[in-house]
């Protein structure tokens, strides 16, 4: 899967959680998950369960805290796919 | 069993665990001694299944085992009680999973769902630690029911009561498993997550309000018929007698007070016997011009002599008293006379400028001054106690004005009920400041010190309370709360009692009494005794004895008032209850239920059958989340700081959340130390507001310069107070 592809599945889940509340035209890689998009702490678990089951990976013991923007867990993702 | 499976149950099996269990058990038992409840059906759970309970002491787990004695729990337990590699083994083996509350991680969501899975039992406590101070609450929470989602397993809810004392016996209240994923889909959405939030909000309030009642019951049969006879000194209980009518009373304070002082008002003193002979020859007047007995008779009188000489008048001869608040403006008196059907009505010249228009539109209706009397002197009439005695209007914060009759029964008990637990009752002085055509200062005021023999002075304007008081120095004063409020505060400002050397007892109500200003009171030798009551009820309806004060609290149930909680709101039955509200065919439908009353307010009884009021029905806020919110409650942790006068919480429509409005205590903040005084209050409603559960917090905090907008009994009107600074 391509970066580009993984950033448009993301942004389909986003969606979900958020419910159309934010317009995600403007989401980039930089955008802070809390700050810019909104994404509360029950959006963030909701988010993180959506994605272990869309692109099959596990999240294990990484701690929320450790994901700040978009980009962040576009690179998890990424490393998560390869191995 | 083949061999295959008893190795299977070996591996499941836990020698620590059922060693544990069942060692344990037996002092379990004793020191819980559980009560359990079931709402719905009682039945064995079986399979996998998540747990969702309240989380109040850290017996919680064992209540728990005593609720589902025949499971393994699976449960789990915050990082810090692994802190040792002693604790890490024990909590592995009693079957616990280990959560970190600051950084959630999915290690902990897959551990559950596994185990949901293998078809355990897994407990959660979604609300976070015994303390409430999790900040992941919500994330917590929502993340029970995606693990339930996930796992394709029921959530089963349950409610620990929380004990006052350590003896006390644990109450767990078990409901039905709550299937949650049907569709058996992989994912719900944000809005199924929701749904299931509230769905699990409601059941919980189902249970609580199951085990409240329960206490309720429990509280009520030990608080037997009597109770306050056990703080009255068996002299003062002996004279507390019922009497049928006010006329019965009257006639007796009479002739046992005859040459007691009655009232004093405008620089003026009446003996009993005075003010009989006044009435009298009023009644006289009353019955020539064609009164008759169960007439409703208006009277449109300010506080002063001849309100209490008119009301004695009408309800003596058997006519119906209908008490017209003095502000009450022109149209709106025309109004009563038609919708109470007076007959007549008697009114103070100070008022006659509001009467034009009644005269213009029925210049037949009998109008009466209050200076009349008659020919002769009729004595009191023979009146019944189901005859209809007084209307009084009820305003309330929310809601329309209304008028209540009450029989002379229901007044007569009114006025006796005050009576118990105060030490010393009759022969007192009282001052009277608040309006008689409250039920507070007709009942608990006037007619009980008719009824106990003492002396009523009337202050004509409350301006000059002071000025009176250092003259007639009460020893017995009935307030409202802010009222109460306000002369502390001035008596502080300048740094002497300015509530007069005699004053012991001060009777609080009609509005939330903060524990603060009882204390306040003890430190300079006076009792402030709050109570509960309504309009609807002949005023009191519990009060605090004065051997036994609980400043949270609103007293103890007086003897004779049927009670009873039903989903956390109080019903009553009584002898003291109104007949109905007049004209109002929809508010009596929907005010009564089986013959009791439903009076709107949530209560709790403790274990000593204490009272105390959380709230008002009308008064939830619900939050788009699901959560039920009781402003009130929240209002009391606010007031509770020294520089808080008066809060106010409400919704937040825009941003999901409440507002808190403050008025400050001004003279506690100016004896305070510091340059900011704004930031000073602030960080101190900070601190209070941290240590809120969660979603009780407010996120937004506005401080007012001037008190709120108040209803004519002085409680805050809700609905307008909002956002009226910005």
């Amino acid at each position: 899967m391509s970066r580009n592809e993984i950033a448009e599945k993301l942004k389909d889940i986003m969606a979900l959680a958020l419910g159309n509340k934010v317009d995600l035209g403007k989401c980039t890689e930089e955008s802070n998950l809390t700050t810019d998009l909104g994404l509360n702490s029950v959006g963030i678990l909701y988010v993180v369960i959506a994605i272990e089951e869309f692109f099959g990976i596990s999240f294990g013991d990484v701690s929320f805290g450790d994901f700040q923007c978009v980009g962040d867990v576009i690179n998890y993702i990424e490393e998560q796919i390869k191995q | 069993m083949s061999l295959k499976d008893k190795e299977k149950k070996k591996k499941q099996g836990n020698f620590l665990y059922d060693f544990v269990k069942v060692t344990g058990a037996i002092p379990a038992m004793l020191w819980l001694r559980p009560k359990i409840l079931y709402v719905g059906k009682k039945q064995r759970i079986k399979g996998g299944v998540l747990i969702a309970a309240n989380h109040v002491t850290f017996t919680d787990p064992v209540a728990l085992l005593c609720a589902l004695w025949y499971r393994r729990l699976h449960s789990i337990a915050t990082k810090d009680l692994y802190s040792s590699k002693l604790k890490k083994f024990f909590f592995n083996k009693m079957h616990c999973i280990m959560v970190d509350k600051e950084n959630f991680n999915m290690g902990t969501f897959h551990q559950v769902c596994e185990r949901l899975q293998q078809d355990k039992a897994v407990v959660v406590f979604p609300e976070g630690t015994v303390n409430k101070t999790g900040n992941a609450f919500l994330t917590f929470k929502s993340g029970a029911v995606l693990m339930a989602y996930k796992a394709k397993k029921p959530i089963l809810p349950i409610y620990l009561h929380e004990p006052k004392k350590w003896y006390e016996r644990r109450i767990i209240v078990v409901g039905e498993p709550i299937e949650i994923n049907k569709s058996g889909a992989l994912l719900p959405s944000m809005d199924e997550i929701n749904q299931i939030n509230q769905l699990l909000q409601e059941k919980e309030e189902e249970l609580k309000a199951h085990c409240d009642s329960y206490v309720a019951k429990k509280a009520k049969r030990s608080n037997k018929m009597g109770i306050f006879e056990k703080y009255t000194d068996k002299e003062t209980y002996a004279k507390i007698v019922d009497f049928e009518s006010v006329s019965q009373m009257w006639a007796h304070s009479v002739s046992e007070y005859g040459d007691k002082t009655a009232i004093c008002d405008n620089g003026e003193s009446y003996t009993f016997s005075d003010l009989e002979e006044q009435v009298a020859r009023m009644r006289s007047y009353l019955l020539e011009n064609g009164v008759k007995k169960g007439d409703n008779v208006g009277i449109y009188i300010p506080n002063c002599k001849d309100f209490v000489k008119t009301y004695l008048a009408v309800t003596t001869i058997g006519a119906v008293a209908v008490l017209l608040p003095p502000q009450l403006d022109e149209m709106t008196v025309f109004g009563c006379s038609m919708k109470f059907a007076l007959s007549a009505m008697v009114y103070s010249q100070a008022l006659e400028s509001k009467l034009t228009f009644l005269k213009e539109k029925r210049p037949d209706f009998k109008l009466f001054p209050d200076s009349v009397e008659g020919e002769n002197s009729v004595p009191c009439q023979n009146v019944a106690g189901s005859d209809p005695c007084t209307v009084l209007f009820t305003g309330g914060t929310t809601g329309k004005s209304k008028g209540a009759l009450l029989s002379n029964r229901a007044i007569m008990r009114g006025t006796k009920n005050g009576c118990y637990g105060i030490k010393s009752i009759f022969n007192e002085r009282y001052l009277l400041v608040l309006p008689l055509t409250h039920v507070f200062g007709l009942v608990r005021n006037m007619l009980t010190s008719l009824y106990t023999g003492s002396a009523l002075f009337i202050c004509r304007n409350n301006k000059d309370m002071f000025k009176d008081i250092a003259v007639f120095k009460p020893t017995i004063m009935v307030l409202v709360p802010a009222l109460a409020e306000m002369a502390i505060n001035l008596s502080k400002q300048f740094g002497r009692n300015m509530m007069g050397p005699d004053l012991k007892t001060i009777i609080c109500g009609a509005a939330t009494v903060s524990p603060y200003l009882v204390q306040e009171y003890d430190k300079i030798g006076v009792e402030l005794l709050p109570g509960y009551g309504m309009t609807e009820s002949a005023n009191l309806v519990s009060g605090n004895p004065e051997a036994r004060k609980k400043p949270a609290s609103v007293g103890l149930i007086y003897e004779g008032m049927e009670y009873k909680v039903v989903d956390g709101e109080l019903w009553l039955k009584g002898v003291n209850m109104m007949e109905g509200y007049i004209g109002e065919p929809e508010e009596n439908a929907s005010s009564y239920e089986d013959g009791w009353f439903k009076t709107g307010d949530l209560v709790r009884f403790d274990e000593e059958g204490f009272l105390y009021i959380v709230g008002r029905k009308k008064e939830i806020i619900v939050l788009s989340n699901g959560e039920n919110i009781f402003p009130a409650e929240i209002e009391t942790k606010f007031n509770e700081i020294d520089v808080v006068q008066d809060s106010l919480v409400y919704e937040n429509e825009e941003l999901n959340g409440l507002i808190l409005e403050v008025y400050p205590r001004g003279v506690v903040l100016a004896t305070v130390e510091c340059e900011d005084k704004e930031k000073y209050l602030r960080d101190r409603i900070n601190e209070v507001n941290m240590a809120l559960p969660s979603i009780q917090r407010v996120n937004q905090i506005i401080i007012r310069d001037k008190d709120f907008v108040r209803s004519p009994s002085m409680k805050i009107v809700r609905g307008q107070n909002k956002n009226e600074q910005k």
